[in-house]
Parts: structure tokens; sequence; C-alpha cells
């Protein structure tokens, strides 16, 4: 607790001087529910100034690491770096964070104003001019009890409350579940906006590719409680690449000798083409016969696809 | 310190509704305690009364809502997110419910107290003294409450299982919930009256009280707050039964293995004692020149309790303690305990007067109070009832040196003879009543003749099975009722059906009834008594009784009476006030105005016994349950 004490300036001064380059730093993350291990030796870095996704399928463990990263979910082994400091000893660091939950469990009986009147009890730097500025640009009625919102309208309350402390990073733990597909997008172009994660490190947790896609500067996939990749867009995009060859005859002795050198992630075959995905930095060892394997472009999904080995996110 | 304000001032706009409902609560009782109930008494008593009542469902909703609805609605897990310490918000409520408890309790204590100053000598020492007392008993409460409001949907079945456990202890132990902690510091007959500080009940109360915010805070700590969170989800269908099934196991399990702790056996300090040879018997004579009285009355009894123990096959030792009481009639015994090792009770042995000492009498009621007691009352169980009657008389009568008794015996039985009916005798607990004493003789003739059918051991192997068994105080002991119904029992022992068996029962009392003792039930078929409430100032308060005989006059009359309490419909003759009344030389009624003053409203069990001259035993006139108009 050796930060516990600190106004908000001295917290800041604090911060500055860390030795850690990065906003967020997770060192060995372990984490078990009973038996069941949901995060197993989890390591990453989040620059600061960035969008990260994070994706993962439903069950990966994308909530418990932003909820160990809060201080929620206390690891069992690990070590979380939120600008430098251990969230599991200081109360101060995670004034540094906003953050939106899966789910909006706000008390019914508050109207945004109120809730905003209780939750500034909790951040020295609250800006009740900020928030009230959101809620109007985000056209959530502010004298209206929260017990009436709608999914979408809680998600937009929940992102007022996040960011009008001014945090230096901000969690936003699958955001859109639950929601309708155009209060989503309503909510992923309000996450683009500037005035909003501007400048700001944003972890975004979710399960649906494109939204992510919209948002993200760089890239984790989370797959079994293990970080499964790491980087920006660009380099999840020439990760992998498709080829796909008309259905004939001994297709699969064909393709065992054509891509005998590089490694193959995953194969099958739909109407009468058949599909091999290859992991691309090995592919200057390829000599493919051109007139049979064309490649093919393929989506963020498509990549997370192959490189899972397994269903769909 | 922003943080603590913020929950706090969320916590008190959250119970706002209840504290408003627990003020109209507060007030209201107030009044109407005061006005309707405890009219006329120190307006301090209705503070245990409020604090039992209306402040433990107060503080149960205080808990709902601070802690149990948190977790249910799921707003725990939005203050979880805010950067506070876990145990922040729990400490939060806790302190907001226990200001809240302590501020209702005081305000009740500071009104009654000025009212009561008004009229009583009552001192600050006095006023901090009750204070004091009534917030430990908050702290204890409320640390119960909050405890209980995290367990979620576990929190309602735990509640009825420890209420059931707490009723299970207090009746079947030596704890006394009402002396222990919490319980004690708000126990109404001290409450308003004591002035000694009650140390042990405010040290036990501070420790429940601590004991459960401690576990309280372990629990919202627990895995993350988890296992708060994991009981907050709704119960379901398998947990209901698992819950139910656990309860009532509760109950069944304490039941089982928790055991009275045996009585102080009871010791004579006086010199004048006389020991049986067996042991079992010991008089407290009081005088030397009684010596003689009580040594024959030792030997009768020790013969007749010896000779039980071995046909009964009892092993462990059970003493049978008589005081000598000169203030008593002689068919009267008073009881000081009775258990299932020994029975201490104060007889006239010396009583020459109206009702004049009866050895074998006592004899009967003494062998009927063992079973009585070595059975927990299960001997007496309706069904069985009428053999144990029987049997109990048979078993000293059964003696050639009552060849007189036997014939009293059966004049009393041949009187009834409309009892001797399957039906009536499953319902014998009703039928003694209006026979007292009689029934005894009605039994006798039964058991008797059992006896001369299929022998003595045959009677025996039957009290055997059926009044000599063990009583759990249980289940068991219910199905062992539902297992050995008396006539299933009656019939596997005797081969003989038991409705078979009434009617030869019934045949050879009416032999007697109409040819022996024809006569004598003429005479006493005259013999009629009625009762009338006479109102005092326009307020029924006393009961008139008037007893008419055609034929022979009795030469006395004893009116029983005691008032009933809500579950009892009739009462021993043992248990009532007695007055003897002689009939008045010449008259062929008895009227009197009856000792006893009741108020409207109240039951009263009375009874009407005769004495006819040529008759050996009271005749039962009158027994009935008035409830006074």
């Amino acid at each position: 607790m050796a930060s516990q004490g600190l106004t908000s300036e001295q917290l800041d001064e604090h911060i500055n001087t860390d030795t850690f380059a990065s906003a967020l730093n997770i060192a060995s993350l372990h984490k078990s529910f009973g038996n069941v291990p949901i995060l197993k030796n989890l390591n990453l870095s989040v620059p600061s100034g960035h969008v990260y996704g994070f994706l993962g399928r439903n069950g990966a463990g994308k909530s418990t690491t932003i909820r160990t990263i809060m201080g929620i979910t206390q690891p069992d082994k690990g070590k979380v770096y939120v600008f430098g400091q251990d969230v599991s000893r200081s109360l101060l660091c995670r004034q540094q964070i906003g953050y939106v939950a899966q789910e909006q469990n706000f008390y019914g009986w508050m109207t945004a104003k109120r809730l905003g009147e209780f939750v500034a009890g909790f951040y020295p730097n609250w800006d009740a001019k900020t928030f009230q500025q959101l809620l109007g640009r985000l056209d959530v009625p502010f004298k209206q009890k929260v017990g009436t919102f709608s999914t979408g309208m809680k998600a937009k309350l929940a992102l007022a409350l996040a960011v009008s402390h001014h945090p230096r990073m901000l969690l936003l733990d699958e955001p859109t579940a639950g929601m309708d597909p155009f209060a989503r997008r309503e909510f992923i172009e309000i996450i683009r906006d500037e005035k909003i994660t501007g400048g700001r490190t944003t972890i975004f947790s979710s399960h649906f590719i494109n939204e992510v896609e919209m948002v993200a500067s760089r890239v984790g996939v989370i797959e079994s409680g293990q970080m499964y990749f790491d980087g920006s867009l660009a380099e999840l995009h020439e990760a992998v690449l498709c080829f796909v060859s008309p259905m004939c005859s001994g297709i699969e002795d064909q393709v065992a000798l054509t891509f005998s050198d590089v490694e193959i992630l995953k194969q099958y075959q739909r109407d009468n083409d058949y599909y091999v995905f290859v992991r691309a930095p090995e592919l200057q060892s390829l000599d493919l016969p051109a007139s049979t394997w064309k490649p093919q472009k393929l989506s963020l999904e498509d990549i997370l696809f192959a490189m899972n080995g397994k269903s769909a996110l | 310190m922003r943080s603590i304000l913020a929950l706090a001032r969320k916590d008190m706009q959250r119970v706002v509704s209840i504290l408003v409902f627990s003020i109209i609560i507060e007030i209201i009782f107030f009044i109407s305690y005061h006005l309707f109930l405890g009219q006329g008494m120190s307006y301090l008593i209705s503070i245990p009364e409020f604090s039992l009542t209306f402040f433990l469902l107060i503080a149960y909703l205080l808990g709902n809502t601070l802690a149990s609805k948190e977790h249910y609605e799921g707003t725990q897990s939005f203050v979880e997110a805010l950067p506070i310490p876990r145990r922040q918000p729990v400490l939060v409520k806790y302190f907001c419910g226990l200001a809240l408890l302590l501020i209702l309790i005081t305000a009740y204590l500071v009104l009654a107290f000025y009212l009561t100053a008004q009229s009583e000598p009552v001192d600050s020492d006095f006023f901090i003294l009750l204070w004091i007392r009534s917030a430990v008993y908050v702290f204890s409460l409320w640390g119960f409450m909050l405890l209980i409001n995290h367990l979620g949907r576990l929190r309602i079945p735990l509640l009825i299982t420890l209420i059931l456990i707490v009723i299970t202890l207090d009746s079947s132990t030596s704890f006394e919930f009402a002396r222990f902690g919490p319980a004690m510091l708000m126990d109404r007959g001290t409450f308003p009256f004591e002035r000694e500080w009650p140390w042990l009940a405010l040290q036990q109360s501070a420790l429940v009280g601590l004991s459960c915010l401690l576990v309280t805070l372990v629990m919202a700590s627990r895995r993350d707050g988890g296992v708060v969170e994991l009981l907050s989800k709704p119960i379901s269908q398998a947990e209901k039964a698992f819950m139910i099934c656990l309860c009532i196991g509760a109950v069944v399990a304490f039941s089982v293995l928790v055991e009275d702790p045996p009585p102080e056996p009871f010791e004579f300090t006086a010199d004048e004692v006389i020991r049986s040879e067996s042991g079992q018997v010991e008089i407290a004579y009081l005088d030397k020149e009684y010596a003689l009285e009580a040594q024959s009355l030792s030997d009768y009894l020790d013969k007749h309790l010896t000779d039980l123990s071995a046909a009964m096959g009892w092993e462990s030792s059970f003493k049978l303690k008589i005081t000598l009481d000169e203030t008593l009639l002689g068919n009267e015994h008073t009881y000081y305990t009775s258990s299932e090792s020994e029975i201490v009770v104060d007889v006239n042995f010396l009583s020459q007067q109206k009702t004049p000492w009866d050895m074998q009498n006592f004899a009967i009621s003494m062998i009927h109070r063992v079973f009585r007691s070595r059975t927990d009352g299960r001997a007496m169980i309706e069904g069985r009832h009428w053999f144990l009657d029987g049997f109990s008389a048979w078993w000293v009568l059964r003696d050639e040196r009552h060849q007189s008794d036997i014939k009293k015996t059966t004049l009393q039985a041949s009187l009834y003879l409309q009892v001797i009916d399957v039906a009536k005798i499953s319902a014998w607990d009703s039928e003694e009543e209006q026979l007292g004493d009689e029934s005894f003789a009605v039994a006798y003739i039964g058991v008797a003749q059992m006896a001369s059918r299929w022998g003595d051991q045959a009677v025996i192997d039957l009290a055997n099975q059926s009044i000599n068994i063990m009583a759990f105080n249980d289940v068991r002991d219910w199905w062992w009722e539902k297992r050995n119904p008396w006539a299933s029992q009656f019939e596997s022992a005797l081969s003989v059906k038991w409705e078979d068996f009434v009617n030869d029962w019934r045949q050879h009392v009416q032999v007697l009834a109409l040819g022996e003792y024809k006569e004598t039930i003429a005479s006493l078929s005259q013999l009629k008594a009625k009762y009338s409430i006479i109102a005092d100032d326009g307020r029924p308060l006393r009961i008139a009784l008037n007893v008419f005989s055609k034929g022979d006059t009795p030469k006395n009359c004893t009116y029983y009476h005691a008032s009933l309490r809500p579950t009892e419909w009739s009462l021993y003759l043992e248990d009532m006030y007695s007055t003897n009344l002689s009939w008045p030389k010449g008259e062929q009624a008895l009227s009197l105005n009856l000792p006893g003053i009741y108020s409207s409203g109240e039951r009263v069990y009375f009874v009407t016994e005769c004495y006819v001259s040529h008759l050996k035993f009271p005749v039962r006139v009158m027994a009935e349950a008035v409830v006074i108009p």
C-alpha cells in the first residue's frame, strides 16, 4: 500500500516516474475457480495510448483478466501492473482506471444525476461538468430513474461514469453484450470518438471480431486462459494465408506434397473447392503451382478461425 | 472518508422507507400496548415486548435491504468495481444499520423512561443500565441479522433450522434460551425492575454480535466475495428439497442425540427415615411414634415394586421417596418430583378423618406413576391408557389380602357399564375425566377378566409389550406407535380379537350390574348435580353448585376446581384445589356458592364427587370444563 495516502498530483508524479514503458503489464497470471483453471500463465503488455482489442471466445478468460486488472478478482499467482503500480497493493491505482462492466448493475432507484454524485465520492478527479456534458451528448436522461433505462442506455451511462474522472486507462469488458445490432453499432461509434478514447489506453474486450476491427490498433487473442496472439492488426492480417484449389481425386496427397515444408493450420473441403490455411512467415519456401492453388483474401474472423484450429470465435 | 460518506448516504437513502415504517410501528406499538394490554404496568415493560417482536422484524428488513437485496440485484458488483477496500461497503452497512437500530431503541427507551419517571423513582444510573442492556442487545441482534442476510437463498431455511434447533435444545436439554445473552437482556421479568448489571448476558451478547460481524466480514471477502454472490442466486427446487430435509434432519438428530441430563437425586435430610429391604422405598415419617406405620407402608410398597421390577425386567434401580405430610387428606398426595429414576411424593398415611388413608389406592397410584415416569408418559397414550389403569389396579389387588377391595372395585365398575365399549376405551382420556377414580375400577375388571381367561403371565407379557416401553422423545416414538397399535398388540399376544374381548368384558360387568349390585346402582342414579354462573355487580364471577338426591343422601361432597390453560381440557384431582362440603342433615339438596373468583373468558374445570355412606369410595357426580361468559 505504498502509494496510498498520496494526493492525485503526487499520484501523477509517482506514475510518471515509473520504469515501465507499458500502460499495462501482466506477468505469469494464474487464476482458478475451484478446480477449474481460468487463467494459465497469462502474459500481456499493452503500450500506452493504444486501443487494445481483447478477443477470445466465451469462457476464454477475458472477463477474469479484466476483473483482475481492476483488482476485483485476486490472482492465485502472478502480478498486474497498471502504469507501473501493482494493482493488488494500490487502491489509488484503481482510481486511474475507468471501467465498463459486461452487465450494468446500477441502483435502479437512482437517477443518472444521483448515480454521478454517488460515484463522484470515490474519485478525487471527478468532473461533474464533463459527466453532465457526456450524458447530454449520449442522450442519457439526467433525471430519470436508471431502473427504466434500456441496456444500451445503461451502457452509455456506464461509459459516461467511467470517463468522467479522467482515467488514464479505460477497461471495457464486453460492453456491447446483450445489445441489439443498432445499439451495438451506436456504442462502437462512441468508442471511436476521439473525446472518449483519444490518448487514453483503452482495453476493449469482445467476442465480436468486427467490433474490435473497427476500434482497435492492437489485438490480443486469448484462448483457454493463455495469450494466443498479441500484435498489431496488420500483423494479424499477415499471419495466415489461405489457398484454394478445385476439388479433384487425390487432393489430400497433393496437399501433403505441396505444403510439406510449412505448417498447415487447417484444411477442409467446401462445395467443389479445397481450402488450406498455412502460417504466413513460412510462405517463401513454397513452390506453388499457380494455376492450381489460388490465394484467398481472409477476414480477421477467418484468420482467428484458422489460428485457433477450432470453431469460429 | 469521501467514499465512506458516499456509501453511507447511499445506504441511508435506500432504507429511508424502512425507517419511516419503523417509526410508525414503534409509535403504534407503544400507544396500543399501554392503552390496551399493559394498562397500569410500567412503561418500561413494553421495551422487551417490542424488542422481541416488531424490532426483530425491523432488523431483519434492514438487513434484507442493505445486504441481501444488494447481492440479489447485482448492485454489489457495481460497488466492488469502485476503488475502495472490499470490506468497506460491508462495514458501512453494518454501522448504518447499527446506528438506525440504536436510534430507534433509544428513542423508545427515552420515551418510556420519561413517562416512568413521572410515577416511579428512577434515576440516571438506571437509565444507563437500561440503555447499555438495549444497546448490547441491538449489537448482537444486528450482527446476527446482517450475517443471516449475507447467506442469500439459505437465509430463510437456516433461520428456520436455527429456530428449531434452539427450541429443541431449550426443551430437551438444560439450555434455557430465555436465560441466554440477548434473550436474557430483554427478559420481561427483569428488564423494568432489575438494578444489577447482567454481566454474563452482556458478555454473551457482545460475543454473539462480534462473532457474527467477523463471520460476515470473512464471508464478504472470501473468494473475492464469490461465496456471498453464489448464495444470492435464487434457490432451486433441488435446494429447497435439500433444505427441508436438512431442517427435519437437524431436529431429528438433535432430539435423538441430545439427552436430558439426569436430575440430581433427592436426599432426605431428616433422621426419621425408613429404607425398605430392597432399597426401593424410603419414607420420612417426621416423628418416632409413626415409625410403625411407616414401616408397614414401606414393606407393602416394597413387595409390590420389587415384584414389578422382576416381572418387567427392570435392572436400573428405581426409588420411591415418601414424606409424611399431616396436612393432607387420606386420599391426597402431592408429587415433589417424578422422573425415570425416582418419585418423590408427600402423603398423609396417618389420616383417620373424613377421607381415611387408603394404602392400596396409594399403591395403585404409585404403580401407575412408575410406568408413567419410566415411559415419560408414553404408557398413557390413548389406546393403551385404559390398560395402564387396569394393570396398576390389578397388580395391587391380585394380592389375596384384597378380596374386600375387589368387591368394592367390581361394584364401582358395574356403575359404569356404558363405558365398556371399543370406541370409548380408545378415547379413555375423556372417559376418565367423567369417571374419576372409578375409571380404575372399570379398567381393573377388564384386566382381571383377561387374567382369569389367559392367566397372570399373559397379562404380564402384554404389559411388557405395551406399557413397559422406552421413551425416546423423538420421531422414533411416533414410528413405534404407528407400528404397534393397541388392538394388534392385544390380538397378537392373546390370539383373540380385541372387539370380542370387550364384548366379554361388558357381559361380565352386566351380570354384576343386573344382579348383585342392582339396588345400589338404582340408588346412585338418584344423585344429580347442576351448576350455574352467578353475576356479581353485573359481572359473572362465581359458580353456584346444586347437588340433588332423590334417595339416600351422601355423607359429604368434595368440590375440585382449577383454571385451564389454553392447551388443557381436564386436570387430575391432585392438580386441583379442593373444598369439602358436608351434606346438611335432613335436606335433599346441597347448594352453595363455591369459592373461586373468575374473570370473563377464563376456562375452568370443576369436578364434584360425593361419599355415599354404604359405599367405600367417592362417586363422581359431575366433571365439566366451563368457559366463564
